[in-house]
């Protein structure tokens, strides 16, 4: 067995973000941020010679405000899980996200900030963050900035984060009760690794979807939004020979690699019927969310009650 | 590097390299309970309690542990007097080479402290990160359950 970080001489416990910032810009790229760990715990990099353990940097929060919800880094998937507002989110879709990652003991530990900056080939949460046109929020030794998720995950954040930058925060904008959305996660095993990972985010307007978002991952190495698919769908009343078009056009699009789980052939056949189904499920739930609160004005406002359907029995 | 930790409710100090992994420095302290499957966060056989959630020592740097609170199978009740969860996974055969228990056990018992009458789909869902090979997994959920009735009552 090869050693764990055989390079590594220095830990250290910032208790502000200022200081994590320091200390990593003095690290000159061999110092890294220790989220959840998981990744770290396995790696043999001969690079890293010090952690920064985010611990104490009072990350770990999930905070509702009128028109977003915002996650600080540290916070782990199992928090997401079982947050009330993470669920009310566009149906479910970023509570299902978390859901997929791994099983409870790693769900106890994979943190927002690990998994989106990782960016593993099957990881999920970043494909719901696509889909939900969230914001990453990052901190670095020249002050703050906010980047769209396209342009997180455009290229993978390890080659444009800078070596002192820390995500601080993703911040989800809310949804509307028209708003429904899906997350599939396709594996062997509910607990396994994605062979493919679909997030589909629509307003149902009447008959028709409206500001359709169709993500894919797990087939190439970034995921990414299917535009065709989605402006297939704008404004056109669901039916099912739409939703059978959408599925053949996503085979037709999406050029998955190769890997151990599934051939190429394999992913694009199984990418149309995700593809398919993840529609059909944003949609029923939209439908679920309009019949509690129908008619009621699309844009959130103060005055508006909160939804208060499931688990406070 | 020194680190105090709480383990099984005893304060410990414990002297670490930063790359040390959890699980290695548990079971050098003697802590046998906690055992060493797939050595990257899939079979669960190294799980503990980490400050009352299930997690994977093997996935954890020991250092992460300083001033956290860990409880390992040794923890859960005695020869004499055995946790409800010991005694039900032995009278639901739940057992058999055992080599996985400990694992399935925590991660039952942070099921238990957080929701003590869960049901079925709760308890198959706190299990899904313990793999075991012999006896399956429905006589472990039905021990589950049946620790929740005892500590019912």
């Amino acid at each position: 067995m090869q050693q764990i970080l055989p390079k590594l001489t220095e830990y250290f416990r910032p208790r502000s973000v200022a200081t994590a910032i320091t200390l990593l810009s003095k690290g000159k790229g061999r110092r890294v941020p220790l989220a959840g760990g998981t990744s770290l715990a396995l790696s043999t990099s001969r690079k890293i010679t010090g952690l920064l353990d985010l611990s104490d940097l009072k990350l770990r929060y999930i905070k509702e405000s009128q028109r977003s919800i915002r996650i600080g880094a540290t916070a782990v998937m199992k928090d997401l899980c079982k947050h009330a507002a993470v669920d009310r989110v566009a149906g479910g879709v970023l509570q299902q996200a978390a859901h997929a990652v791994g099983a409870t003991p790693t769900r106890n530990l994979v943190t927002v900030g690990g998994n989106i900056v990782q960016l593993f080939f099957w990881s999920s949460l970043p494909v719901a963050l696509l889909a939900l046109d969230a914001t990453i929020r990052i901190q670095g030794k020249s002050g703050r900035r906010s980047i769209s998720a396209a342009a997180f995950f455009r290229s993978h954040p390890k080659r444009h984060l800078a070596f002192h930058e820390l995500v601080t925060e993703v911040v989800v904008p809310k949804t509307s009760s028209s708003c429904g959305g899906a997350f599939i996660k396709f594996a062997r095993t509910h607990t396994g690794y994605a062979m493919l990972n679909v997030a589909c985010v629509l307003e149902r307007r009447g008959r028709a979807c409206h500001n359709v978002r169709l993500v894919i991952g797990a087939a190439t190495a970034l995921p990414f939004r299917l535009r065709k698919v989605e402006d297939l769908l704008e404004n056109a009343p669901l039916t099912p020979s739409l939703l059978e078009q959408a599925k053949s056009m996503t085979a037709q699009i999406v050029k998955p690699v190769a890997d151990m789980r599934a051939d190429p052939e394999y992913r694009k056949e199984v990418a149309g019927v995700l593809v398919k189904r993840a529609i059909q499920e944003a949609w029923a739930r939209a439908a679920q969310t309009q019949a509690v609160s129908g008619g009621r004005k699309r844009r959130p406002t103060a005055s508006r009650k909160r939804k208060s359907s499931g688990g406070t029995a | 590097m020194k680190i105090t930790t709480a383990i099984n409710g005893q304060k410990k100090v414990l002297s670490v390299e930063p790359n040390d992994v959890l699980l290695d420095v548990l079971r050098r302290e003697g802590y046998k309970g906690v055992k060493e499957g797939c050595r990257k966060g899939t079979c669960g056989a190294c799980v503990i309690l980490l400050n009352g959630k299930a997690v994977n020592s093997c996935l954890i740097l020991a250092v992460r542990a300083a001033g956290q609170q860990i409880t390992t199978i040794e923890g859960l009740g005695t020869p004499d007097a055995p946790h409800p969860l010991q005694r039900t996974f032995v009278d639901a055969g739940a057992i058999q080479c055992g080599y996985c228990t400990p694992g399935a056990m925590l991660s039952a018992k942070a099921l238990l402290d957080e929701i003590p009458h869960p049901s079925e789909a709760q308890v198959r869902e706190a299990l899904d990160g313990n793999l075991c090979r012999c006896t399956g997994y429905v006589k472990q959920v039905q021990a589950v359950l049946a620790a929740s009735r005892i500590l019912k009552r």
